[in-house]
């Protein structure tokens, strides 16, 4: 499947539960796609509690691009995605530890999977033999405005987690609006970098790019700011605010899917 | 007595206790980690750093952070003990505590000290009266309040090894834990009937169990048998011993240096209004207010009118001799 086919899947499993969360969704599919389908991220799919494996925490909103990724890689039968946002299963519409196979925590509070990633990337590193698996968190960029963000991003040089990466899905919205209009964030690469993490900038839709960032040799733990775009690959919903909370009217998916043919 | 550091002798405390059982349990068990955000605890930090570089981490006065940090040590399978004081404990991570301890269903193990009026005088930061009632209301979380030396020493053995999280409340880190009632076993999720007595029984949890002690004893020298019961388990509880004290019609008074709202108080009254009976009951502990005035705990209770030694006295004597009058009224021929 291609990016265009992940999204296709995602927006049609989205309409079809009336659920929303679509734009966020959209910005971070190659991201999953390149840790998961690039195998950057050793796991097996067969075993997803597999002792050694590599931990992955997503930003908590992204389930339904997860789950899709999750069940494309082999986690689940993609007959799983049906369940999405319906009551009594567990294929919840946010991140929850107790949702699918290959899901580690509850994300959907915002800002706190970095530290849970550095609670991880210490059981690892700290075993004397190298460390035996490393960690990966995707955070928004509207969620690096929690204070536990910075708490993390601040520890984690001084522990020396060269074994913990951390993606920003840069989209540049939030909730209720643009995060311009709220604070500038563009020195976010900065700040990382002088909390003292090995922070590069990268196209976040450019799978090539993330994926020769993610297989990269850290000299300290890793930030990769992933410029991306929310809504991405559906027109009416590219940097449009409004499509963080909306579900999609019978019209609008039909016209999303002609923009993803 | 055991010995500080340097080998001094000091009295048992909190903080000795804590530090012989982490170190051993460490010594025993390689999947025992310790984390704390800043702080000091008489000792116990520096040893344990010492001693288990690895498996020790200061995330600096980020309390956040801590708590989910200890989640995901947890997840990768460690029994993380994380201790601050209580209000920076619960109160300033609670979301964390919420989802990373207690929703997750994980082994962390969160030593609270300083609870109650036992720091005082650091002011509203520092006071915790409403840490039972946060705690309890969480599922998956057990909650104990260690009352003395005994109590101490075992809960932490059997708390140990609980599947999920645990709140342990404790008084002030350095003051001396006496051993009181060493007889008497300790049993998580039991309440501890330490004295006989008929008069009614004084129900007390935590790091007043000292004090209450001192009274039902005083009481008896006296020939006013108050029955004594430790409930330092509120989490789970014994319900069935205070169903039984109402079956005896003992009237029951709570004691705690905690908000009457959601502590032992209420998980009591709880227990008495689903027997469907009713004994005389008196919550003495922290009323529905904050304090606004530099006091310690003896100056804070007198001025927020708590009632003391003499005041619970004269309710169970009130009380009792009202049953009395009414059993005797019932049963009188005429």
């Amino acid at each position: 499947m291609s990016a265009t086919d992940t999204r296709r899947t995602m927006i049609e499993m989205i309409a079809r539960a009336e659920g929303f969360h679509i734009a966020p969704n959209l910005s971070c599919i190659e991201i999953l796609r390149v840790l998961y389908l690039r195998g950057v991220l050793r796991v097996d799919p067969s075993n997803p509690s597999w002792p050694d494996r590599d931990r992955f925490l997503c930003k908590g909103h992204a389930a339904a691009a997860l789950y899709v990724t999750l069940a494309e890689c082999g986690f689940f039968p993609p007959s799983v995605l049906a369940d999405y946002n319906a009551d009594g299963t567990h294929a919840t519409p946010v991140i929850d530890l107790y949702s699918l196979p290959g899901v580690e925590a509850s994300t959907a509070s915002m800002g706190r999977g970095i530290s849970i990633g550095i609670g991880m990337a210490l059981a690892a590193a700290r075993r004397g033999r190298g460390h035996v698996y490393s960690v990966y968190v995707l955070v928004g960029d509207g969620e690096c405005q929690e204070g536990q963000i910075w708490e993390a991003a601040m520890l984690a040089p001084a522990l020396d987690l060269r074994n913990l990466t951390v993606i920003v899905d840069a989209n540049g919205l939030q909730g209720s609006s643009r995060i311009d209009d709220v604070m500038d964030m563009t020195n976010l690469p900065r700040r990382f970098a002088s909390c003292g993490w090995d922070t590069v900038e990268v196209d976040g839709h450019d799978e090539d790019a993330l994926e020769a960032e993610l297989r990269r040799s850290p000299s300290a733990p890793k930030a990769v700011i992933a410029r991306t775009v929310k809504g991405k690959g559906i027109t009416m919903m590219e940097h449009e605010v409004g499509w963080h909370y909306r579900p999609l009217t019978f019209a609008e998916l039909r016209h999303a899917m002609r923009d993803l043919r | 007595m055991t010995a500080d550091p340097l080998g001094e002798a000091v009295p048992e405390s909190m903080s000795t206790v804590f530090r012989d059982f982490l170190l051993d349990r460490a010594r025993t068990h390689d999947d025992v980690y310790y984390v704390i955000a800043d702080g000091s605890l008489a000792g116990v930090n520096d040893a344990f750093r010492a001693e288990f570089p690895q498996r020790f981490v200061n995330t600096g006065i980020a309390e956040q952070n801590a708590v989910s940090i200890a989640g995901g040590l947890a997840l990768s399978g460690y029994v993380v003990y994380l201790w601050n004081v209580t209000t920076f404990l619960l109160y300033r991570p609670f979301d964390q505590i919420r989802l990373d301890a207690a929703y997750a269903n994980l082994k962390l193990r969160l030593i609270g000290s300083s609870a109650g009026y036992t720091r005082s005088v650091s002011g509203i930061a520092h006071i915790s009266i409403e840490d039972i009632a946060v705690a309890r209301a969480l599922p998956n979380m057990t909650v104990v309040c260690p009352g003395d030396l005994t109590e101490t020493r075992a809960l932490l053995e059997q708390c140990h090894d609980i599947e999920g999280p645990v709140y342990m409340r404790f008084g002030l880190e350095r003051d001396e834990l006496p051993e009181l009632y060493p007889d008497h076993p300790v049993h998580l999720g039991k309440a501890r009937a330490l004295t006989g007595g008929d008069r009614g029984a004084l129900l007390c949890t935590g790091h007043v169990l000292p004090e209450a002690a001192a009274w039902v004893e005083a009481w008896a020298a006296d020939g006013f048998d108050v029955r004594l019961v430790s409930m330092p388990s509120i989490k789970p509880f014994d319900a069935d011993a205070v169903a039984a004290l109402v079956d005896e019609g003992l009237p029951i008074v709570t004691y705690e240096e905690h908000s009457i709202i959601g502590g032992l108080g209420s998980v009591v009254a709880e227990v008495i209004a689903e027997t469907g009976r009713g004994v005389p009951f008196l919550r003495v502990g922290v009323p529905d207010t904050y304090t606004y005035t530099v006091g310690r705990a003896p100056y804070l209770r007198a001025a927020l009118g708590i009632p003391g030694e003499e005041e619970v006295r004269a309710w169970f004597e009130a009380a009792s001799n009202a049953r009395d009058a009414t059993a005797s009224a019932r049963f009188s021929p005429h």
